[in-house]
């Protein structure tokens, strides 16, 4: 039994919600509360399951973090032993970057289950059949060990929240979901460009002594490419941008991130609370686990772009939410600005930025999870979000004004919670980016790149402290016809209601007292599967001797090989 | 095989392409849609014979055993062609392929 | 459980008044409700206590020659790991040493009396408890918490977190009447412009960390003060200057200095207690705390000790002249602790640390004394603070009004009370320093000083009996509120001999400057100090001989009062003639030099504008990009469906056409 689990609990754990979507959307005759049930069920069971692979992960000594572990390895086509050229395979597993990301992802889906049981009143039975989708595939994203593994998670979470957002949004729901689908596509088809590519490469590098060659995806081989010398600057560059262009949309990144507002207005809470808490983070993720270690050279030389573009989405976004009359369109647009935070912590490529980013998008999971799912509570009150109809709730919600204020603090990296343990990390990294330290040389950015950015912890207090004088304080301001009870609901928050919040709440104050359970796990593996990469601390394969800087003759000679 | 005529596989796939050709032509030049459909039957076949030239050419079993699989294909294919077509001449009473343009910009 | 020793004192000084507060968030609305104090009053007692015991322990090991503690009297441990910011790791630590022991006591005492005034001040004359009154105490516990933790860190990032903690709790603690408008905005205001020191303030705990590759008090302190002695090329200036101006920034913010001050009248909103024991005697300090606690950086950048001492005298004449028009009792109050913390900054500027924690330490009693007085006076006045709208108090008033009397002497620089002694030595070491104009200011501050504060007394307390409408008899405060009072203003009147010696001749010429409390103090202060600017400075000029300087800011504070006296006094229509006479001027002062006004116009206005700049660009132009790609493909299909004809034959055709181009192609290229 134990055997079985350690060898298929990420299989498990990624194929689980999906069975149990296939068999929930069979079952006409269930009734809406036993569909709520089963699904809340099934998403609590992955949690424990992702509890039990973080226990076994946990008891891997600290040096070992850094590696993957929990792998499981399936060849769909073709197999190391056979002579075929083409190499698929069904490839997870976990190190100290995926797991935090698989834990919150496991973590905040039965909240946003639970937060839907009274917002959702048609069609249960196909919406939480979509949910449990979307929790397979967003969880198989953070399992993939192979590029095309973890291609096909990225894309198929898109099926799932189109849905999601076209049939449960709001009035403009179809736009919304039109515009989401299309504009996510457009970047990942760049993206999948890049991925064809880099198989392609991968067939070049010689498998092994005998000088074999595969078209592979594997993950650990692609990292080798750059290693070995077998990705010019040139190359790199048009991958990056590849990469880039489904990612930083995912991100999404300042000038591609008009689709997230809209989104996120229009979605169901469970599909912002998801949208933002999760599918935002592949697009970071990516970057993280592809495009900074496969593609170092490119990452230093395009971090700067990539940098300004985080700071402008920093100041633009907060600056945009500001001026929100649209409680949940201010949180869709704090995002925009949260994101830049971790995309520029990240491409300090410093230990301290790097962790700052992976617990940014942790902590910002949490937080503007939370925020999502409390302007859904309020939502479902009053049936509108706007500044100009509700206002003052403190007095009639103190529960609910105590968590807003508890998710706000952390949003704005109050020390204490969550926010700030990230957002001082990254700012950290950022600042020291460009000086060399003992076993942690320089990176690309520098202080002129945390100075503007550090007015982002001021425009988020700004915007942030907007919203809460404008829903919770002053004198109270309510649409005429009160809140609606229609559902169960009373005026201030239900158990249920709380039961939501209290979980995230408690995890945000551990984080900002207690970091290290997050960083404990993230630091080993940051520092061999991202760092030491990308600053090309290991060469291995087989042109070890060739300077970067005079890849494209050796590249060349490669594919000469090949065509003869 | 030793006494007896062994092909050249040179001349098989002239066989081929020769099929292949008459397809060809027969596709872009006749108007009756069964003749147009035995006509693409043809350049199958030409194309099964020359597998088969290959499967030799190259001394491995692969190409007889895909011209096996294709005429398989071939055959559940003819038959659905003809069912088509059968349906068309039913709702126009013709088997001119002049009626059949409205797939068009 | 050791309670002699140091550590668990430490830890235990900040977690009784949490635990307090964690425990009335808990039950306090389900249990306790109107007995929610006794949980935190208990909290920050046995707080105060510890504090009380630690400082004793601390002392004894002064006597003794330091044994137990490292580094004289300082001491620094490690808590637990916090932070791993890859090379190294942000940690929680703690540092006791005098300083602290100093603050802690400041802070915890007149927390401790805050906490036994609220009792009685948040509730109805019949005892009930106001609506909030547990949630009031638990905000009351968190502060205490959370400023106990920026004095005891033993870090820049630990400092960080207290002073955020305590920008929370005053946040809270302004909004408590979320109701009204009025008080969300300020609460929102002193948030937010506090945020904006500490954008600057952050920067510089980065900028420390980037120079010397840690943010542990002691390692950077030491750091700097090496590099000094190896110096230029060790460390340049430029850059202890930047490190000193950015923290500068935060201490600007969160002490409510000139131009970051226009959170600090705001706040008034919050329950008086609150504006009491945050506002006026210990969080606002923690500025001032900063700076002596950083006074290695700061002294050894002589360009920014200027710019603190030169703020410090700006802001405290600035906020005393706008004290001078103000009739909103706790504004008034308001505007005289900004001026305070200006002589604080100004005495910190000039080298003369311990004096400005000096200063502080008296403040902290006199000005928490008058703002709870005022308190009584709102509670009697159901909530009329404006002193326009009643006079003659000091009849039925009796404790509150000889109390709050003992306080504006004590503010007023009265010989002989706690002010008067602190006050003198910064404006001795300003007039001593290389800038003795800052010290002519300051002394003209104190006239204005003495001045409002007694303007303010006579019209409240003195003359006709006169009550708001509402009001039928005033009456005196029970109690809980009084009790505080008469304990706050012994310490008004005494406060200050702890900082003085006894010798010499003469009325005045009796006490001799430097007592126990700067003995005390000398070890954290002298060990890194240059040369002392306050002693036998060239510059001394006439004012600083013997004990003249006493002498003539006893006169000036007289002349302040006396003048108070006269024109509320005698002559009321001297101040409506004045007031008419300046026109503009006085305009400009009642509206506070139209700072406010000026904020909004040159920034939020500006920043909201970008803002909407910034959404309409989304909507109207990215998004408009978005529909010219997306149409891209839209024409293209325009153009190329005329070759869909729909023929059969002619696609084949064209299929041919192709293959045949390409074979073509395939063997030429062969």
């Amino acid at each position: 039994m134990n055997g079985l689990f350690e060898h298929h609990i990420l299989s498990l754990i990624v194929f689980l919600p999906v069975a149990a979507a296939a068999l929930l959307f069979t079952r006409t005759s269930w009734d809406a509360p036993t569909v709520r049930r089963f699904a809340m069920f099934v998403a609590l069971l992955v949690f424990a399951l992702a509890c039990y692979a973080t226990s076994m992960f946990l008891n891997q000594s600290a040096t070992e973090r850094g590696q993957f572990h929990l792998v499981e390895r399936l060849h769909w086509f073709g197999d190391t032993d056979s002579l075929a050229p083409v190499h698929l395979q069904y490839h997870v597993g976990v190190d100290g970057i995926s797991l935090p990301l698989l834990l919150l992802t496991a973590f905040l889906t039965p909240l946003a289950i639970w937060g839907s049981f009274t917002g959702i009143q048609d069609r249960c039975r196909e919406y939480y059949s979509l949910m449990l989708l979307l929790h397979g595939a967003m969880l198989g994203v953070f399992c993939a060990r192979d590029l095309l593994l973890f291609y096909i998670f990225f894309e198929f979470t898109l099926i799932p929240l189109y849905f999601l957002i076209g049939i449960w949004g709001g009035s403009q729901r179809t736009k919304a979901a039109n515009m989401f689908f299309i504009y996510t596509l457009t970047g990942s088809m760049l993206t999948f460009a890049g991925v064809l590519y880099l198989g392609w490469k991968a067939s070049l590098l010689p498998l092994g002594a005998d000088k074999t060659y595969e078209f592979s995806f594997d993950l650990d081989r692609l990292y080798e490419l750059a290693a070995a010398g077998y990705l010019s600057l040139d190359v790199q560059w048009w991958l990056f941008l590849a990469f880039f262009a489904g990612f930083a949309i995912k991100v999404p990144l300042f000038p591609m991130h008009t689709w997230l507002p809209l989104a996120h207005t229009e979605a169901p809470t469970a599909g912002s609370v998801m949208l933002a808490a999760v599918l935002l983070k592949l697009g970071t993720y990516g970057f993280l686990r592809l495009s900074l270690p496969m593609l170092p050279e490119a990452s230093v030389a395009l971090a700067p772009f990539v940098s300004i573009l985080a700071i402008i989405g920093i100041i633009y976004g907060a600056l945009a939410a500001w001026v929100q009359d649209d409680v949940k369109k201010l949180v869709a647009y704090s995002s925009v600005s949260h994101l830049g935070f971790c995309l520029l912590g990240m491409f300090s490529l410093k230990m301290a930025g790097l962790q700052g980013s992976l617990l940014y998008m942790v902590n910002h999971g949490l937080s503007t999870g939370a925020l999502f799912l409390i302007v859904g509570m309020i939502y479902e009150r009053y049936h509108t979000r706007e500044f100009a109809k509700i206002g003052g709730l403190a007095r009639k919600m103190p529960v609910m004004t105590f968590f807003l204020i508890v998710f706000t603090m952390s949003s704005i990296g109050l020390p204490g919670t969550n926010g700030f343990i990230s957002e001082f990390l990254v700012l950290l990294g950022t600042f020291n980016s460009s000086k060399a330290e003992a076993g942690s040389p320089a990176g690309p950015l520098g202080m002129w790149y945390a100075i503007p950015a550090a007015s982002g912890i001021l425009l988020g207090a700004i915007y942030m402290l907007h919203m809460a004088r404008c829903v919770l304080f002053g004198p109270l301001k309510e649409p005429g016809h009160g809140f609606d009870s229609s559902t169960g609901l009373t005026q201030d928050l239900t158990r249920r209601e709380i039961g939501i919040l209290v979980p995230i709440a408690a995890v945000c104050i551990l984080i900002g007292v207690y970091p290290r359970v997050v960083t404990d796990i993230t630091a080993p593996a940051l520092q061999s599967q991202v760092l030491t990469r990308a600053h090309h601390m290991v060469k291995r394969g087989p042109a070890p001797a060739v300077a970067m800087h005079d890849v494209a003759p050796v590249s060349n000679r490669c594919e000469v090989e090949v065509a003869r | 095989m030793k006494e007896g005529f062994v092909l050249n596989s040179s001349a098989l796939m002239l066989v081929g392409a020769m099929l292949f050709g008459l397809g060809v032509v027969g596709f872009l030049t006749r108007r009756n849609l069964i003749i147009m459909f035995l006509c693409t039957e043809v350049m199958f076949q030409g194309v099964l014979v020359n597998f088969v030239a290959m499967g030799q050419r190259w001394g491995n079993l692969q190409g007889q055993a895909f011209g096996l699989f294709v005429l398989v294909i071939a055959a559940v294919e003819a038959g659905l062609g003809l069912a088509i077509v059968v349906m068309l001449y039913r709702r126009r009473g013709t088997l001119d392929a002049e009626h059949w343009r409205t797939l068009r910009g | 459980m050791d309670l002699n020793n140091v550590e668990t004192l430490a830890i235990l000084i900040p977690l009784l008044p949490l635990l307090g507060a964690v425990a009335v968030g808990v039950i306090g609305l389900r249990g306790l409700r109107s007995n929610s104090h006794w949980l935190v009053l208990i909290g920050v007692g046995l707080a105060l206590a510890c504090a009380v015991r630690l400082f004793m322990n601390i002392n004894l090991a002064l006597t003794k020659g330091g044994s137990g503690c490292i580094d004289g009297l300082a001491k620094s441990w490690l808590i637990y790991g916090w932070i791993n910011a890859g090379v190294t790791w942000m940690n929680v630590t703690f540092r006791i040493d005098s300083l602290t022991c100093v603050m802690l006591l400041t802070v915890l005492s007149v927390s401790f009396l805050v906490v036994a005034y609220s009792v009685g001040y948040m509730r109805d004359h019949h005892g009930h408890a106001e609506r909030g009154y547990e949630r009031f105490f638990a905000f009351l516990g968190i502060f205490v918490f959370s400023m106990c933790m920026l004095v005891l860190a033993g870090n820049f990032l630990l400092l960080y977190l207290g002073w955020e903690l305590v920008g929370l709790s005053s946040y809270l603690l302004i909004g408590f009447y979320y109701e009204k408008p009025s008080a969300a905005a300020a609460a929102k205001k002193a948030f937010i412009v506090n945020r904006i020191g500490d954008f600057g303030f952050g920067l510089g705990i980065f900028l420390i960390y980037y120079t010397f590759g840690t943010l542990d008090y002691k390692e950077v302190f030491d750091l700097v003060a090496k590099m000094k002695m190896a110096g230029g090329a060790a460390l340049s200036p430029d850059r202890v200057t930047a490190i000193a101006l950015l923290l500068f920034c935060g201490a600007m913010g969160k002490s409510a200095q000139l131009p970051l001050h226009v959170w600090l009248p705001d706040a008034m909103e919050g329950p008086t207690p609150v504006s009491a024991l945050i506002h006026a005697a210990t969080m606002v300090t923690a500025g001032v705390y900063m700076v002596v606690r950083c006074n290695v950086i700061f002294s050894a950048s002589h360009y920014a000790m200027w710019i603190v001492a030169t703020i410090g005298g700006i802001t405290s004449l600035f906020a005393a002249t706008i004290a001078l028009t103000q009739f909103d009792m706790k504004r008034i109050l308001a505007y005289s602790t900004l001026s305070q913390l200006g002589y604080m900054f100004l005495g910190a500027g000039v080298g003369a640390f311990d004096s400005a924690i000096f200063h502080l330490f008296t403040h902290a009693f006199f000005k928490a004394l008058l703002f709870l007085g005022a308190g009584s006076v709102m509670h009697a006045m159901a909530g009329v603070i404006d002193i326009r709208h009643f006079s003659g108090l000091a009849r039925s008033m009796k404790i509150t009004a000889t109390t709050f009397c003992i306080g504006g002497l004590a503010l007023a620089g009265f010989p002989l009370l706690a002010g008067f002694w602190s006050k003198d030595e910064i404006i001795h070491a300003a007039l001593s320093s290389d800038m003795p104009w800052l010290g002519y200011m300051a002394l003209i501050t104190a006239w204005m000083t003495a001045f409002y504060t007694f303007r303010m007394i006579f019209m409240a307390f003195h003359g006709q009996e006169r009550l708001p409408r509402d009001v039928h008899h005033a009456h005196e405060s029970g109690p809980w509120m009084t009790a505080p009072l008469l304990i706050l203003s012994v310490g008004a009147i005494c406060a200050g001999y702890v900082g003085v010696t006894f010798g010499g001749h003469g009325f005045l010429g009796v006490f001799e400057p430097h007592g126990e409390f700067h003995h005390f103090l000398s070890y954290f202060t002298s060990g890194h100090r240059g040369t002392p600017k306050h002693v036998g400075a060239a510059e001394a000029g006439w004012l600083l001989g013997g004990h003249r300087l006493m002498y003539v800011s006893a006169a000036i504070s007289l002349w302040g009062i006396g003048t108070a006296w006269f024109f509320y006094r005698r002559r009321p229509t001297i101040p409506l003639a004045i007031a008419f006479a300046s026109g503009g001027l006085y305009r400009l002062l009642y509206n506070k030099y139209y700072v406010d006004e000026l904020y909004d116009l040159a920034l939020v206005r500006p920043l909201r504008r970008i803002g909407m700049v910034c959404y309409n660009l989304d909507r109207y132009f990215i998004n408009a990009i978005l529909w010219v790609i997306a149409a891209v493909p839209r024409l293209i299909g325009i153009i190329l469906k005329g070759w869909q004809t729909g023929a059969m034959q002619g696609y084949a055709l064209a299929m041919v056409v192709g293959l045949l181009v390409m074979i073509w192609w395939m063997l030429v290229a062969a």
